[in-house]
């Protein structure tokens, strides 16, 4: 659905706890393919892989309402799949060369303590898969990042707090949707 | 590091009981492993990859929600009723509380569900609602056979000559939806207000059936054997292949959406083939045929278990909720209609649908009963 490519993560992110399926799906569109190719590079097994992006994206939906996200959805998600191929590691289902790589580190290097530096790190090197993809995967992705309708700048447009809007937000949306297009459409949205 | 320290190490990473410095470790690692390795490139085929893994996403995350309410409110009426009449009988003060009881049930109006019956070729009627799961008629060599709630199953235990042949009609009601697996392996879904004719088996040179309402099949592959589908004014010929019929006599086109494989739709006038992600709309006022782009979420939303709008202006949506729910529309007079996006699970109560659609602001529905009018 077009409506839902406009919507920024953190507004994807409201309907999803709400349990929109459509939010979900366009989650999906918009990151699996970043998820995945990160995956494949410590897991050769294309199986395996794919196992892991179905696993992450089902418990996503299962643990949907019970989400506390602090940081943003695509920190989430990258954090998500780092534990999922740790869980990898722990089984042994990784190539041996990790492993003792892992090993060798833990003995002799040098790291940062600063989570933050760490995630920000995580975050560069998956999104730089985007380059790798397809064009009309990447631009399920890029064109996020450009879109307008996130809650700050639905809470400028519309002169009301942030925290108002986040209660809001079905209102809100349909409200801008009407500025933004002219033939006035309306959303609305599945509200358990 | 040893290979049992490395173990515990990450298991407790993976209970969150290592320490800030152990976790920074491990994600140091990570970042700096993950930038060294390459990428294990395979099919790089990504658009297949995507829709193979949603697939299965869909399946665990899209679960029908099958209510046995036929069961429940049919026998719950009787007895309200009978209630009714008794205590009239004996207390006429009395049955005024459960006349009251009685209206609030039926103001509720609760979605469809698993509702059809089969109409056999002796022109005897099989209610399937209610029937037992496992074997329900045996009719010569054929044997029909309920294996689950809401989907019957065809199957053959020999071959068949042309006068064994038969036809019957699965038919479903307003308000219905049901399931049928046909003797070639054929698997077919009907919404609503439905029905679908078949032959107990199918003759040597092809597969023939007919269709009015909207229904979903996926062809079981024989290509000596094509698949024909035919509804009012058009014929669909298939090799194996999945795809949506929507030909309801209220509605003014006929609409045939093709998901996989391969169609063939004749009309009187036209004969068109389309592709994947394609529909035919057939106009039967003007007998003219064109073909369209379709947006598969929308045309199976309904196989799937809900209603999905994609500018869908409000008279065409209530007509879907008016087969669904078995209930009248009105419209006020200074009514008027207004285009809709969204999606929402068809197994809620109508009132939630239209209390969703009224959130919107512009339109506001009144029910009394199972009837409902539209107004601004």
């Amino acid at each position: 659905m077009d409506n839902y490519k406009d919507l920024a993560d953190d507004v994807l992110l409201d309907l999803l706890t709400s349990g929109d399926h459509l939010a979900y799906k366009q989650i999906y569109q918009r990151y699996w393919a970043v998820l995945y190719r990160h995956a494949r590079r410590m897991i050769s097994d294309e199986e395996e892989a794919k196992d892991l992006i179905q696993d992450l994206f089902t418990n996503l939906w299962y643990k949907a309402d019970e989400l506390k996200i602090e940081t943003s959805l695509s920190s989430y998600l990258y954090g998500t799949v780092r534990y999922q191929v740790f869980g990898l590691i722990d089984k042994r289902k990784v190539r041996q060369q990790h492993i003792t790589s892992l090993q060798k580190f833990m003995n002799e290097a040098e790291f940062t303590t600063d989570t933050t530096v760490r995630e920000n790190e995580l975050k560069r090197l998956i999104e730089r898969e985007i380059s790798m993809l397809p064009a009309k995967m990447r631009e399920v992705f890029e064109l996020s990042r450009k879109s307008q309708l996130n809650h700050r700048e639905i809470s400028q447009q519309m002169d009301i707090s942030d925290q108002t809007v986040k209660k809001q937000i079905y209102n809100a949306v349909k409200i801008l949707r009407l500025k933004f297009s002219g033939i006035g459409v309306f959303l609305f949205f599945f509200l358990q | 590091m040893s290979n049992e320290e490395l173990d515990i190490l990450v298991k407790k990473y993976l209970d969150n009981t290592c320490s800030p410095q152990e976790r920074a470790a491990l994600e140091s690692w990570y970042n700096k492993e993950t930038e060294l390795s390459e990428v294990h490139e395979d099919s790089g085929d990504y658009r297949k990859l995507e829709s193979a893994i949603w697939k299965s996403l869909e399946k665990d995350t899209l679960p029908p929600r099958r209510i046995n309410w036929p069961v429940i409110s049919g026998a719950a009426a009787a007895v309200l009723l009978l209630l009714c009449s008794v205590l009239y009988f004996h207390n006429p003060q009395q049955a005024i509380q459960s006349v009251k009881q009685e209206d609030q049930t039926a103001s509720r109006i609760l979605p469809g569900g698993n509702k059809a019956e089969l109409l056999l070729a002796d022109g005897s009627i099989v209610p399937l609602s209610d029937a037992k799961t496992g074997l329900l008629v045996k009719q010569g060599e054929v044997a029909i056979s309920k294996p689950e709630e809401g989907r019957i199953s065809y199957q053959a235990s020999a071959a068949q000559t042309e006068e064994d042949i038969s036809f019957n009609t699965l038919k479903t009601p307003k308000g219905g939806q049901y399931q049928i697996d046909l003797p070639d392996g054929t698997r077919v879904w009907l919404n609503s207000a439905s029905s679908l004719k078949f032959p107990t088996a199918f003759s040597d040179a092809e597969r023939r059936v007919e269709v009015s309402g909207e229904v979903y099949f996926e062809v079981a592959v024989n290509k000596k054997k094509p698949f024909k589908v035919s509804s009012a004014g058009q014929t669909v010929v298939v090799l194996g292949t999945h795809f949506n019929v929507n030909a309801y006599p209220e509605e003014r086109m006929i609409r045939t959406s093709l998901l996989e494989g391969s169609v063939k739709v004749i009309s009187e006038r036209k004969s068109v083939t389309i592709k994947p992600g394609q529909q035919t709309v057939f106009d039967t006022q003007t007998q003219e045929t064109t073909v369209q782009n379709m947006d598969a979420d929308a045309v199976l939303a309904w196989q799937k278990g809900y209603f999905q709008f994609n500018n869908e202006d409000i008279r065409s949506i209530m007509r879907k909720l008016s087969r669904w729910y078995d209930i009248e529309v009105e419209y006020s007079d200074k009514f008027i209609d207004q285009r809709f996006n969204g999606s929402v699970s068809r197994f809620e109560e109508a009132a939630k649908v239209l209390r969703m659609l009224e959130y919107t602001g512009t339109v506001h529905f009144k029910t009394k009963g199972r009837r409902v009018t539209v107004m601004p």
